[in-house]
């Protein structure tokens, strides 16, 4: 509340005041809050589902890469070489982003990326 | 710890946790449906379809309240939106009573306790003087806020409030040793 008037005597404007307040009515619940919640709208299908579909894609695309692995390699020795093959290719890779060239374009290609989402709250998320 | 109303309105926005917003309803019913039930003397069965309506707004446009105010604030907006579309729609059938002040005297011998004296005396106001106190001691509004709630200017907020605190003191003279 702002300032009372000052057409009184502060402790006589706050007596008033007071008893104002006192008087507020108290409304008891009564099931009123079960009244609203029931006549809610029902959930929009999927709201909940697309909010949660990035971790399944996420989680299942690795449970399948690893299954894909895992039935390919007939032996544990056939799995190091091709965990080896793997961690080659990705040193190569590694190497290829050494260039300064690659490493702008990246860099600008997140930085863009960061601004569109910071600044235009897209529906869809990565997490 | 209790969740401030910013958390679970953040809930709420998310679609997820359909109990936070039940929870805002419950904190806030009481001063919705008071508000409604003010505006609308005599039917708090409509007072409260006009609440429920209020929340359900509410729940709709839940990603339109800005942190600029607070939530009590724009659900009475919204609950002063529905009662105004109520009485319009029913201006041509039955007029909704739009806080008429009952029949008292206020000469009338006082009563044993200070509710009724109360009570009476605050009937004695104005319309717009009634809701004035109202908005601003039951709940708790800022002059600014009302004035933004039910679209006065400030000036005159401030004048209805001056003048209701006049005719109260007059009245509660009684209740107040220091009068």
């Amino acid at each position: 509340m702002e300032s009372p008037s000052l057409n009184f005597p502060p402790d006589e404007d706050a007596a008033l005041a007071a008893m104002l307040r006192a008087h507020a009515p108290t409304i008891a619940d009564d099931g009123f809050t079960a009244r609203v919640m029931a006549a809610l709208p029902p959930a929009p299908r999927g709201r909940a589902a697309a909010a949660r579909w990035p971790w399944i894609a996420y989680v299942g695309g690795g449970l399948a890469g690893a299954a894909v692995v895992a039935f390919q390699a007939a032996a544990w020795s056939d799995f190091v070489s091709a965990t080896r093959a793997l961690a080659n290719a990705f040193a190569h890779v590694a190497a290829a982003c050494a260039e300064p060239w690659l490493v702008l374009a990246v860099t600008l290609s997140i930085l863009s990326l960061v601004i569109s989402v910071a600044f235009t709250r897209p529906r869809w998320r990565f997490w | 710890m209790v969740p401030p109303d910013s958390e679970l309105i953040a809930l709420a926005r998310a679609g997820l946790d359909r109990t936070a917003f039940g929870e805002l309803v419950r904190r806030h019913q009481s001063a919705v449906r008071g508000f409604l039930r003010h505006l609308i003397r005599d039917d708090d069965a409509l007072a409260d379809d006009l609440a429920q309506e209020t929340f359900l707004a509410a729940f709709r446009r839940l990603d339109h309240f800005r942190a600029d105010s607070r939530f009590s604030t724009w659900l009475l907006g919204i609950a002063h939106n529905q009662w105004r579309n109520a009485r319009r729609r029913r201006r041509d059938h039955a007029e909704l009573s739009e806080h008429i002040p009952a029949e008292s005297d206020p000469a009338a011998p006082a009563a044993a306790d200070l509710h009724h004296d109360l009570t009476a005396a605050l009937a004695t106001l104005s319309a717009d003087e009634q809701l004035a106190i109202h908005l601003g001691y039951h709940q708790g509004l800022s002059h600014a806020e009302i004035a933004a709630l039910v679209d006065w200017p400030l000036g005159t907020v401030k004048t209805h409030l001056a003048r209701s605190k006049e005719k109260l003191r007059h009245l509660l003279a009684a209740w107040n040793p220091r009068a």
